[in-house]
């Protein structure tokens, strides 16, 4: 059983949980003033970890809450769990958002 | 809210009543099932820190919400109040002579907050005796264990490939009630995955 610990909930499977991809991706402040290379760059272009990735996460058929989740690529370990709107924590701050 | 004449449980045409005049000489059911249709169910939500907004539930039948994750407050025996998320509870009111929706706008005015009835999208299946436990863990991946999801607990989870809201009654003799709440369309599934997994421990269906 590969458990995931939702902020709010606690330890819950696998299964009721959906991942959407990178987290701390910024909005450009002015789109309108952006070349499309950059603007698709903003859209499209992911940094596919191979390692500790930045996630987010939502506890679909829980409490339907967002969150993110620091995970191990290559092991697919879940290494924490944080709120939306907080920063990674500090052990894992040498990882690029 | 559908008018009244017009109103069924989501399990009407499984015809639970001559089901449950079939199974009445059943003797030693492991399982006993039935469903609590037509419940009054509000969406609520709001901020627990609030304290205007706590004081506004508590005037209306002395609501008070539960703030630990995952638990359920009683008002008397009649309405229950499920913790669904830091800001989003669900209430249940089985006393159809008393709604409690008008009641909870009424008080709600002016609060940031939210109350949606949704009575009418969902049905309740109570399932309970000594192998309730067993038939639930089929499909679930809770831990059940009668130390560990006890009476007054309650999740929003996944029972075969039906999500559900089910909460673990307080009872006093001690055999396993647990109440699973889902959604109307996925009633009949949830119903017929149920019967399946009891029939190991011979089901018998109830019907008031
Ligand atoms: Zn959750």
């Amino acid at each position: 059983m590969f458990l995931i610990n939702c902020p709010y909930c606690g330890p819950r499977e696998e299964s009721e949980f959906h991942p959407a991809g990178e987290a701390h991706l910024k909005r450009p402040a002015n789109p309108e003033k952006l070349s499309d290379i950059e603007w698709a760059d903003y859209l499209f272009m992911r940094q596919n970890t191979k390692g500790i990735l930045l996630e987010r996460w939502v506890h679909r058929h829980g409490c339907r809450r967002w969150f993110n989740v620091a995970r191990d690529t290559r092991t697919n370990k879940v290494l924490h769990v944080y709120q939306m709107g907080d920063s990674p924590p500090t052990q894992l701050k040498h990882i690029k958002p | 809210m559908a008018n009244l004449y017009l109103k069924q449980s989501g399990l009407a045409h499984l015809h639970l009543g001559a089901r449950a005049l079939a199974d009445r000489n059943r003797t030693d059911p492991g399982v006993l099932m039935r469903e609590l249709p037509t419940l009054e169910m509000i969406n609520l939500r709001g901020d627990p820190q609030n304290s205007y907004f706590t004081a506004a539930l508590k005037s209306v039948n002395g609501i008070i919400l539960p703030i630990i994750p995952n638990t359920f407050n009683c008002v008397k025996d009649h309405t229950k109040i499920l913790w669904l998320g830091p800001n989003e509870w669900l209430i249940i009111n089985s006393l159809s002579t008393k709604p409690l929706f008008k009641r909870l706008c009424t008080s709600m005015k002016k609060l940031h907050s939210a109350v949606t009835e949704v009575g009418d999208g969902k049905t309740t299946i109570r399932l309970s005796g000594p192998n309730a436990r067993q038939v639930l863990s089929k499909g679930c991946s809770l831990d059940l264990h009668s130390e560990e999801f006890l009476p007054g607990h309650c999740a929003q989870t996944i029972l075969g490939r039906s999500d559900i809201v089910v909460s673990r009654m307080p009872d006093a003799a001690n055999i396993n009630i647990f109440d699973i709440t889902v959604a109307r369309s996925y009633a009949a599934y949830t119903w017929a995955w149920l019967e399946d997994a009891a029939q190991e421990f011979e089901s018998q269906v109830i019907f008031f």
